[in-house]
């Protein structure tokens, strides 16, 4: 046999050799010094241009937002922007409809948002985008709404209750297992949310910190299946997330704990709240 | 989503975005590209989802190369990033100019080559980017030996160049 190529070395660093060439190559690589060089020489430069390209990665969801804090705002503004259409339209049908009379001076029950569970935009296509379920908000519902369940609406139109506390044995009925919690930090409430509950913790230092915990099941697949997959990028879903939905002065990221996803929130930074999270269990 | 294109979401979406980022060089816009890839595989149920996502990505990818060459044409005077607020360090300096570096030396990769070196890297096989790119699978091989070696030359080009003009 010749000496061997440049490809056939390439074929055989990379596992992808067909067998009928691999007995020939090893064959003749067992008593060819120069192959046997060149090899090795192949070897090196495999791995540099491995190394090379790693370079070039692209930066990590966390780093793109500290590099770009604009981003983080982009998609609560327009969910900002979606409420308050969808509350001028609510207006506008209100005070077209025959036979009714608009008080200006009324008062508008305020909108609400249940705890942790954020809101926002339905996606503009049906992609893999990690999307929080929607939890069906005062605003929610108005956009969603016809005109007969806008009159229906403004009938009982009364402030969202505040969530009802549950004690620890009625979660296991909404996860299906014990909550995961933060190890050493008194549970203070735990709350009903909307597929799930929220606990609240209090950290050494005062802060309350909140756990929305759900089954995991209950999220999109695209999201479920994004954030599943590797390690480096078990919160990618979750941090596209927090950029979507977090509350003023406060992050919110989110990891599966086995079947739970849980998101935390709190008054800390981003970096805090994530090793907070990591210590969930 | 069905199972066999979760698995698929599951095994190649992030490869799907590093091969993406390394032609469009963004990599929001990459991670875009990918998810309308994906959409578009939901939609079309193709029979290879793996191999026909970075057939469609790649050409997202071409399109989207010529739309921001456009927009480069006709914009040029409306470029630029926000001026940071900080100097960067040393160490963020020499990471960016050897990031910048990589890059051009993709980008003076031939099409082919640098095609089959970002498909083998993004993890398909010999076979899988025989079929994407047309190549017979021996030249797969010699291509991606090329392009290897190409990419060096060229990155350490670029660093003598460097150091030549830093004296």
């Amino acid at each position: 046999m010749s000496h061997v190529d440049e490809g056939t070395l390439h074929a055989y660093l990379d596992g992808e050799l067909p067998g009928a060439e691999m007995s020939r190559f090893t064959a003749h690589l067992a008593e060819c010094v120069d192959c046997r060089a060149r090899l090795e020489e192949e070897r090196a430069l495999v791995q540099r241009a491995r190394d090379l390209l790693a370079l070039v990665a692209p930066p990590s969801s966390r780093a793109r937002k500290r590099a770009h804090p604009w981003r983080r705002l982009r998609l609560p503004l327009a969910w900002a922007a979606t409420v308050a259409l969808a509350f001028a339209i609510g207006r506008y049908e209100e005070s077209a409809r025959p036979g009714r009379e608009v008080k200006s001076d009324r008062v508008e029950p305020p909108i609400v948002a249940p705890p942790v569970v954020a809101t926002r935009p339905a996606a503009p296509h049906p992609g893999p985008r990690a999307s929080i379920p929607s939890s069906g908000t005062a605003a929610q519902r108005e956009v969603a709404a016809t005109p007969t369940a806008v009159m229906a609406q403004e009938a009982v139109a009364p402030p969202p209750p505040p969530a009802p506390a549950v004690d620890l044995d009625s979660v296991r009925h909404f996860l299906a297992q014990a909550p995961v919690l933060l190890p050493g930090a008194p549970v203070r409430r735990v709350t009903r949310a909307p597929d799930g509950i929220v606990v609240e913790q209090q950290l050494e230092s005062g802060e309350i910190i909140r756990l929305y915990e759900r089954q995991a099941l209950a999220v999109q697949p695209p999201a479920a299946a994004k954030a599943a997959p590797q390690p480096s990028a078990r919160r990618t879903a979750a941090l596209d997330n927090a950029a979507a939905g977090a509350p003023p002065g406060g992050e919110r990221l989110a990891r599966y704990v086995g079947s739970l996803r849980v998101e935390i929130t709190g008054p800390l930074p981003a970096d805090s709240l994530s090793k907070l999270l990591d210590l969930v269990k | 989503m069905p199972d066999d294109l979760a698995e698929v979401y599951r095994t190649t979406y992030r490869a799907l975005v590093r091969f993406l980022y390394r032609k469009v060089w963004d990599a929001d816009r990459a991670e875009d590209l990918a998810q309308e890839a994906f959409t578009r595989a939901l939609e079309r149920r193709p029979e290879n989802p793996r191999g026909w996502l970075f057939v469609v990505a790649a050409n997202m990818a071409r399109d989207e190369a010529r739309r921001a060459a456009r927009e480069r044409r006709h914009l040029t005077l409306l470029s630029g990033e926000q001026p940071a607020a900080a100097p960067p360090s040393d160490e963020t300096l020499h990471a960016e100019l050897q990031r910048s570096r990589v890059r051009a030396a993709v980008e003076q990769l031939t099409p082919r080559d640098r095609e089959v070196l970002l498909l083998w890297d993004s993890g398909l096989s010999y076979d899988e980017i025989a079929e994407q790119t047309g190549l017979a699978r021996g030249a797969v091989s010699t291509t991606l030996a090329r392009a290897r070696r190409r990419l060096v030359e060229a990155y350490e080009a670029g660093s003598e160049r460097s150091h030549v003009a830093r004296g």
